[in-house]
């Protein structure tokens, strides 16, 4: 009877009985025949005993079913979930109409027990608020579909259910119903891949739009470049006004970059650009003041007759603007090495000569802003003297150029002041405006700027005096304390003394280095001088020792032994402390290879010892 | 003090500087290859114990820069020790 009953169970409910060895799927009627038999049922369903004493009561035998199950249930937590993965593992997937036919009957019964156990554990258990309300739902869509759903579909419901904590639950819920039954264990996958996506969308926005921005800047940068590059092609040509302010316009827009960027592709372009108009400076502006006495004296006769009052508010700003100090070195700076050109064009009196003014002011322009703030904050004396004797030139020949200049004065100083960027922007605006005005408010402007001259001529003279004299002494003696000072000093000195006296000083210097790296502390300069005196005394007394040396040895060279013996002598070299240890310690590798003698192949020694 | 330190080391020794040196002084004698470099060294030696000195003298006088007199009341010292 039992093993009917058995095999009854196992018919209906085969994954069931299949998997679990204590779960015979006991049917009431061998439940209650175990419970009659007593010690047999044991070993089949071990736990469940004590629960089918209690049960025994029972006449009912779907009741006892369900308890039986609930037994299970309550003995080994999450039964139901195992059970039911059971089940969906054995269904195979296929239509929900075959399915239902199948194991209606079973996941009936399953579904029933299982709604019991819900309620018992809902009772049971401090559930949270999130489960009730979750197994609320589930209990509602559960009778829903226990008419239209398949058993997949509750069971997998039920799973969600019975795990406390279940993300999953509303997703699959949602997603569930739509969802067809066929694949619903791959919607469960597909609810949790849902769930994934939609966070990396938003993640994926973000460095999207930072990548979009990066490339943004990296085309600002090479915008840049380009308009540079245009911009210095156009500087070598003659029509210059479209271009220029196109070019002009363009770099307003690349100057938005900080000056870090800006300043390498220009030195990448103009390599010599930086360099020359320093070594160059002093004899062209002297050659500049000469010029500037013998022609604008005969010209400012003739321009001061014409005055219109407009363009003073451009000379005012220019004149009384701190910045054009500024200004003015950052133009001249560039515009020197022009300068001498510039007189060749002057004589000549031609539309050429105004040509190449107007190209003239436009080219310095785009390399002016990059280099004007690193100019302005070094050279303070020379390019502001430059600039006034620049500016009368312009005046004398070109309207035009001055006008520009005189506007890009403006717009410089104000730009220098202000900032790096703006600058830029601002200096291409105010050019812009510049070049639209006419000529006459130039003429004002010249004549104002020429009068202006001589105070500056004067003034750029007392500089060039006194920088020379500043400048020699510190060429002197060159020390570590005063290492920036030292920088600028053999810049600004020209082609002095050099031959006699370098390499002398050069290797004092360097012994007054290494003393001080020695001493590790600030060295003064009047002690250097103290130290050069000790260094001569010092070589004196080696080479009188060294010669007595070579004469005790009846020699007229001096030889290494002789050397080894004044170390010796003097202390250096010991008996621990040989030699050639002191020559690895404070020589180079490649003296210590030539001092020391070291074995060669071929059963030679080098050097010869 | 790792920069200063190559800077330092780096320099070559001022061969052709220190040979001119010793023939002012000292025509009649002949010097080897290798000897310049050793009077070099020699050089370096005499530097680093009188800066030492130098530096010692500083502090016993509580200044933090190296002025003339350091140097002197140190060189008078050191010349002594490197006669020979």
């Amino acid at each position: 009877m039992r093993s009917e009953e058995a095999k009854a169970s196992i018919s209906q409910v085969p994954s069931y009985t299949v998997r679990k060895p204590l779960a015979p799927a006991v049917p009431a009627a061998s439940l209650q025949v175990q419970i009659e038999g007593g010690s047999a049922s044991v070993g089949s369903c071990g736990g469940a005993q004590k629960k089918a004493i209690w049960v025994l009561g029972d006449p009912r035998p779907s009741l006892a079913f369900l308890v039986n199950k609930m037994a299970f249930l309550y003995e080994n937590e999450g039964t139901t979930r195992t059970l039911l993965h059971q089940v969906l593992e054995m269904h195979p997937l296929s239509s929900p109409i075959s399915t239902n036919n199948r194991s209606r009957s079973c996941t009936e019964s399953l579904f029933a027990s299982s709604d019991t156990t819900l309620r018992k554990r809902k009772k049971t258990a401090p559930v949270q608020p999130k489960d009730t309300g979750g197994t609320d739902q589930h209990f509602v869509e559960h009778y829903d579909l226990l008419e239209k759903g398949t058993p997949r579909i509750l069971l997998k419901k039920i799973l969600q259910t019975a795990s406390e904590d279940s993300v999953l639950v509303p997703v699959l819920m949602n997603s569930q119903e739509p969802v067809p039954v066929e694949l619903q264990e791959e919607s469960k996958w597909n609810s949790l891949e849902l769930q994934l996506p939609e966070p990396e969308p938003s993640a994926s926005l973000a460095p999207e739009l930072l990548i979009h921005s990066r490339r943004k800047r990296c085309l600002r940068v090479s915008e840049f470049e380009q308009e540079v590059d245009q911009g210095l092609a156009v500087s070598s040509d003659l029509t210059g006004e479209k271009r220029a302010s196109a070019n002009k316009s363009s770099m307003s827009r690349s100057f938005n970059l900080t000056l870090a960027t800006v300043i390498p592709p220009e030195s990448v372009e103009r390599p010599g650009l930086a360099r020359r108009p320093q070594i160059r400076k002093k004899v062209d502006m002297e050659a500049f003041e000469h010029g500037l006495k013998d022609i604008p004296l005969t010209l400012l006769s003739d321009r001061c007759s014409n005055h219109s009052t407009t363009p003073v508010d451009g000379a005012r700003s220019f004149q009384s603007s701190p910045y054009s100090l500024r200004f003015r070195k950052s133009l001249t700076k560039d515009q020197q090495p022009r300068a001498t050109t510039y007189q060749a064009n002057q004589r000549k009196k031609g539309i050429g000569p105004r040509r190449a003014i107007k190209s003239w002011p436009k080219s310095p322009l785009q390399n002016q802003p990059p280099s004007a703030n690193s100019m302005s904050i070094r050279r303070q004396a020379r390019p502001w003297t430059g600039r006034p004797s620049q500016n009368s030139y312009l005046s004398a020949y070109s309207v035009l150029a001055t006008s520009n200049i005189s506007r890009e004065a403006v717009a410089k100083s104000d730009v220098v002041y202000q900032g790096e960027e703006e600058e830029e922007r601002l200096m291409v605006d105010q050019a812009e405006e510049s070049e639209e005005d006419t000529e006459t408010p130039q003429r004002a402007v010249v004549s104002e700027l020429s009068m202006k001259t001589p105070e500056f001529l004067q003034a750029k003279r007392h500089r060039s005096f006194s920088q020379p004299a500043s400048l020699a002494p510190p060429n002197i003696v060159l020390l570590p304390s005063k290492l920036t000072q030292a920088k600028c000093a053999p810049k600004r000195c020209a082609t002095g003394p050099r031959q006699p006296r370098d390499p002398d000083k050069a290797s004092l210097d360097h012994y007054c280095k290494v003393f001080s790296y020695y001493a590790k502390m600030p060295v003064e300069k009047s002690a250097s001088k103290t130290l050069v005196k000790c260094l001569d005394q010092y070589f004196r007394t080696l080479c009188d020792d060294l010669e007595t040396f070579a004469h005790h040895a009846g020699r007229k060279t001096v030889l290494l032994d002789d050397l080894e013996l004044l170390m010796r002598r003097q202390g250096l070299v010991t008996d621990e402390v040989s030699l050639y240890v002191l020559v690895e310690r404070h020589l180079p590798l490649e003296y210590r290879r030539l001092l020391i003698p070291c074995a060669a192949s071929g059963n030679s020694v080098f050097p010869a010892g | 003090m790792a920069a200063a330190a190559a800077r330092v080391l780096k320099r070559k020794a001022p061969r052709g500087f220190l040979k001119r040196l010793i023939k002012r002084q000292k025509p009649q004698l002949h010097f080897r290859s290798g000897l310049d470099l050793l009077v070099h060294l020699n050089c370096l030696l005499f530097l680093h114990r009188l800066a030492e000195e130098t530096r010692m003298q500083a502090f016993q006088n509580k200044s933090k820069i190296i002025k003339e007199k350091h140097i002197c009341s140190a060189a008078k010292v050191i010349l002594k020790k490197s006669r020979g």
